[in-house]
């Protein structure tokens, strides 16, 4: 009996003592490029929301780095740069398209950014610069059009633009340069702009449109309630459009169910039945980029143009579900999403864009004459469902 | 070093074997009842995420094999629900509550401390194996997905009630081993039939998670109600 007693009194109590854990615990306030190292690991550990789905292997970038960050010293310009190439190393292969990160002013006198989903882009032989097409979409327009300029809401769109006007008469056309139409409607120091919004809600209510173009080409996004604004108007409200998902613990794999994504028109809004194309290009980014999948998942909604950007998730506040973006003291901020989204037809384009039902790819010399393939095929869309 | 749960299990049948001086005793039963779970939750790094224990459900057979007069081996095959919720107490107030169901396997010692006419009294101690078989997810979360703005122009957040089945991840563990300890008591209806209460805490010694997440481990108490028939008289 007394054997019995004590093997179970063993098996019981020594494998308590051998649980092993390895918890790395951030310092809110790094002083040290040790310090910043683990705060950063333990952070993109904890908040960054594509870790289901990305290919860098954390883990092993915990072993690689911090011997190499333990040897920087945070007050040496030299190791300061050293350190911003051990992070893009670390981040290069980082999915989502909104990750950046920005060196606080104080270390090197500017704020350099790692932006690893551009930096992969212009690495490739097919990147080009982005384009205005305004000029040329102008062009296409009749001449009682109406442009706007306004300052932006933010240092990344610090300039807004909106062009709205007809064509042939009868096909609306609205190309804004950020989602903040609504901000801008609300706000009392934007004359112009507000002129040019009530000319697109007024003409959006003509009884006798063909179509309508929303141009979202180098439009990177903005707030997404503009997604409310733009396409409720063709929407019944609570229109599903595609589907997101959040972080609710900290551990990499916890994940909320996927949530319906959905469009509720604005009060008030009347329901436009004329059908829609949007337009949009490598540069159409964010809430831009939800908003064409929004438009193309409509039954009268059409994509034409080049795949978008690849930023399909949404900017909150860290506090909202302890995921997304956060700050390490003075050091460094990284901006980073704090959602999944998925189209309407369950695709995940988080980092590869959104395939465009009609693809015209980007035409540089025909644009410089006046050319606009894609705004052609537009009207050509509305010219077959005549 | 670490050791295997499973170890205990043939350390236990060694043990058992040492003693074995049959009086071949053979008891089949049910058992049902409910479950109280804590989810033992080593955080690093969620400030604001608060778990709670939630009720489920144990239900299983049972097999007794009684070789001496106050010794036994129980084992059996549950099916039992380790459920938990985590909430944030802030003005914020997500909630998730999980419903989690294993089909789990006890292999238990139990030693009779009372014998007194019909009435018998149990200690039992020992390991358990255990499959994560499927979960549910009830959850209460805002959607920036769903927004809506109001006549005055403001944007609010809807909130998703949500309740759909659990997606295992790449990071999830779906088998567990542990420790078992308990209490039984039991009444003789018949020299064949027995009926028992039963109290047992099943303590997880294996981590949910296989990354650097918060750690998880099960602790779970059940209570049983059980009804055993004596196969094999003395």
């Amino acid at each position: 009996m007394r054997t019995v007693v004590v093997i179970l009194l063993i098996s019981v109590f020594l494998p308590c003592s051998c649980k092993e854990e390895v918890i790395v615990t951030p310092s809110p306030h790094p002083k040290d490029f040790p310090e910043v190292f683990d705060a950063f690991w333990a952070k993109m550990n904890s908040n960054y929301v594509f870790w289901d789905s990305d290919k860098t292997r954390w883990d092993e970038q915990y072993q690689k780095y911090k011997p190499l960050f333990a040897e920087l010293d945070i007050n040496q310009r030299n190791d300061v740069e050293k350190s911003l190439s051990y992070f893009t190393a670390m981040t290069k292969d980082l999915v989502d398209g909104h990750y950046l990160i920005t060196i606080g002013n104080k270390y090197l006198g500017n704020t350099p950014v790692i932006n690893p989903t551009l930096a992969r882009k212009q690495s490739l032989q097919s990147y080009r610069p982005p384009y205005d097409h305004l000029p040329t979409v102008k062009t296409y327009l009749d001449n009682d059009y109406q442009f706007a300029v306004a300052g932006g809401f933010n240092t990344n769109d610090s300039r807004f633009e909106i062009l709205c006007g007809k064509i042939e008469g009868d096909i609306l056309y609205l190309s804004f340069s950020s989602c903040y139409m609504l901000r801008m409607q609300s706000s009392a120091d934007k004359p112009g702009v507000n002129a040019v919004i009530q000319y697109f809600l007024s003409e959006l209510n003509s009884s006798s449109l063909r179509g309508v173009v929303i141009d979202l080409r180098n439009n990177h996004g903005g707030d997404i309630s503009d997604l409310n604004f733009i396409v409720g108007p063709f929407v019944e409200p609570g229109t599903v459009f595609g589907y997101s998902r959040y972080k609710y613990d900290a551990g990499r794999m916890d994940l909320t169910p996927w949530l319906d994504a959905k469009i509720n028109p604005l009060p008030g809004t009347r329901h436009v039945g004329a059908p829609v194309v949007v337009l949009a290009d490598n540069f159409t980014g964010s809430a831009a980029e939800l908003m064409t999948s929004a438009i193309q998942s409509l039954p009268g909604g059409t994509f034409i143009g080049e795949m978008t950007y690849g930023a399909t998730g949404t900017l909150t506040p860290e506090v909202l579900y302890n995921d997304g973006s956060f700050e390490m003291g003075e050091f460094m901020t990284v901006q980073t999403s704090s959602s999944q989204f998925r189209t309407f037809d369950n695709l995940f384009v988080e980092g590869i864009g959104i395939k465009p039902d009609i693809a015209i790819e980007f035409n540089l010399k025909d644009l410089n004459e006046g050319h606009d393939e894609a705004l052609e095929r537009a009207i050509g869309t509305f010219e077959n469902r005549q | 070093m670490k050791i295997q749960g499973s170890a205990i299990i043939p350390v236990l049948i060694m043990a058992l074997l040492l003693q074995s001086k049959a009086v071949c005793q053979v008891r089949i039963g049910i058992v049902a009842g409910p479950a109280l779970n804590f989810l033992d939750s080593r955080k690093f790094n969620s400030p604001t995420n608060v778990s709670s224990s939630r009720y489920g459900y144990r239900a299983g057979i049972s097999v007794q094999y009684d070789f001496r007069n106050r010794i036994s081996i129980l084992s059996g095959l549950d099916v039992i629900q380790k459920n938990y919720s985590l909430h944030r107490p802030d003005s914020i107030g997500t909630q998730f509550s999980f419903r989690n169901t294993f089909i789990q396997a006890p292999l238990l010692l139990q030693w009779k401390v009372l014998d007194a006419k019909r009435l018998s009294l149990y200690v039992s101690g020992g390991g358990f194996v255990s499959y994560w078989k499927s979960g549910r997810v009830n959850a209460q979360v805002p959607n920036t997905f769903d927004s809506y703005v109001d006549d005055k122009q403001s944007v609010h957040v809807n909130w998703e009630q949500v309740n759909t089945t659990y997606e295992f991840t790449t990071a999830d563990i779906r088998y567990e081993y542990g420790l078992v300890a308990g209490l039984t008591l039991g009444y003789e209806m018949t020299s064949r039939i027995i009926i028992s209460t039963s109290l047992q805490f099943y303590r997880s010694l294996a981590n949910l998670r296989i990354d650097q997440s918060p750690a998880r481990f099960n602790n779970t108490g059940a209570l049983g109600l059980g009804l055993t028939y004596n196969i094999k008289d003395k």
